[in-house]
């Protein structure tokens, strides 16, 4: 159990608004910062999902289904490869996080652009900044399905008269546990120190839950 | 005779001001990966004139086509939208960065490497042309260690 200096009731009461924090924030499409009792900002906690049943491809064509997720921390962050400006800055600023971080992470680019990322264009877009990084695409709607589990809102632009496009999507970065369950969201802004510290903290946090 | 000559450099102070310069200053590429479709590139618009210069178009002999865009991250929302022509104000800059105002390269091939430098040439509503070499690089590089093309218009 949790030692705390705070009543078994207070401490109620502090999970329930949390859990009534993140699920306003899930409502709204928006999502908030949640703080645990010790102060472990973007803390889900209670965990409000477990993932799974879904079946998508990593960067070499094989399947990424939910066992992929286990025994391991996963950092999962959203992007497409027709993305030159934010994704290539957020991959380069996980790629100098990474070494920081403990052995059994593994960082998750999910594209939210299937139609045109194959596994192919995922595997040298993801391997140009770091071969350790895993990629995910899939067919258009088991993506869809994936990012609507996460409460991950995508939205393609209008194709323009070149049959280009634009997907606005997440910048934030999501933590699953090594059982499947998100714990926690980075937001943005964030800088390479700042994403180690509270990846560190939450992790700190749940494994101290047991 | 006295207020003559104050006339006379009060316009010739006007005109150089009208005809002061239109600069793009630190024109860079990212390196991309390997056959990318499409490369960022950054630069910083100088508008020294008493005017709103209006980038109109943006191309180079290397792509197919350059657009401006700008990328935003709003309440964690990455968005990106096409930005149809840029206006610089009258003695103020646009600077473009990572995560801001961007050029979208696109169709370079071969695909530019770290080092290498390709010509990027700005259109503005009255007639400036400049044109500047964008230095290819990661965006590792600390700012300053290298620099892009620095270029005044060749306008008279
Ligand atoms: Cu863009």
């Amino acid at each position: 159990m949790l030692k705390s200096p705070l009543s078994p009731r207070l401490l109620a009461a502090a999970l329930v608004a949390l859990i009534l924090g993140a699920a306003a924030a899930w409502l709204t499409g928006r999502i908030e910062l949640g703080r645990s009792p010790r102060g472990a900002e973007g803390l889900l906690w209670p965990p409000p999902k477990t993932l799974g049943g879904f079946a998508l491809l990593d960067q070499s064509g094989a399947p990424f289904t939910p066992e992929r997720l286990d025994g391991k921390w996963s950092v999962l962050f959203f992007g497409f490869t027709h993305c030159p400006d934010i994704c290539p800055g957020t991959l380069r600023l996980l790629e100098r996080a990474s070494p920081g971080l403990p052995a059994d992470t593994q960082i998750v680019f999910v594209s939210v652009d299937p139609e045109r990322d194959t596994p192919a264009a995922v595997a040298q877009y993801v391997g140009f900044f770091d071969p350790d990084f895993v990629g995910v695409t899939g067919t258009p709607d088991s993506m869809a399905a994936f990012t609507r589990s996460l409460g991950v809102l995508s939205m393609r632009t209008e194709t323009d008269e070149h049959g280009n496009y634009s997907v606005d999507h997440a910048a934030a970065l999501f933590l699953v546990d090594p059982r499947r369950r998100l714990v926690g969201i980075i937001s943005q802004p964030f800088t390479e120190e700042s994403v180690s510290r509270l990846y560190l903290d939450i992790r700190r946090f749940v494994e101290q839950q047991g | 005779m006295t207020i003559f000559a104050a006339t006379a450099l009060g316009i010739a102070y006007t005109l150089a001001y009208a005809t002061g310069s239109v600069r793009v200053a630190e024109a860079w590429i990212e390196e991309g990966p390997p056959d990318v479709p499409v490369l960022a590139g950054y630069a910083t618009i100088q508008n020294a004139t008493a005017q709103t210069a209006r980038v109109l178009n943006v191309s180079s002999p290397r792509a197919e086509r350059v657009e401006i865009h700008r990328s935003e991250i709003t309440e964690n929302t990455a968005t990106m939208t096409r930005i149809g022509e840029l206006p610089i104000p009258p003695g103020g800059e646009v600077r473009f960065t990572p995560a801001g105002y961007h050029l979208m390269i696109y169709g370079v091939a071969p695909p530019p490497a770290a080092g290498e430098k390709l010509p990027l040439k700005f259109e503005f509503n009255d007639d400036r042309m400049v044109t500047v070499e964008a230095l290819v690089r990661s965006n590792e590089a600390p700012a300053g260690v290298t620099r892009g093309g620095d270029q005044v218009d060749g306008k008279p």
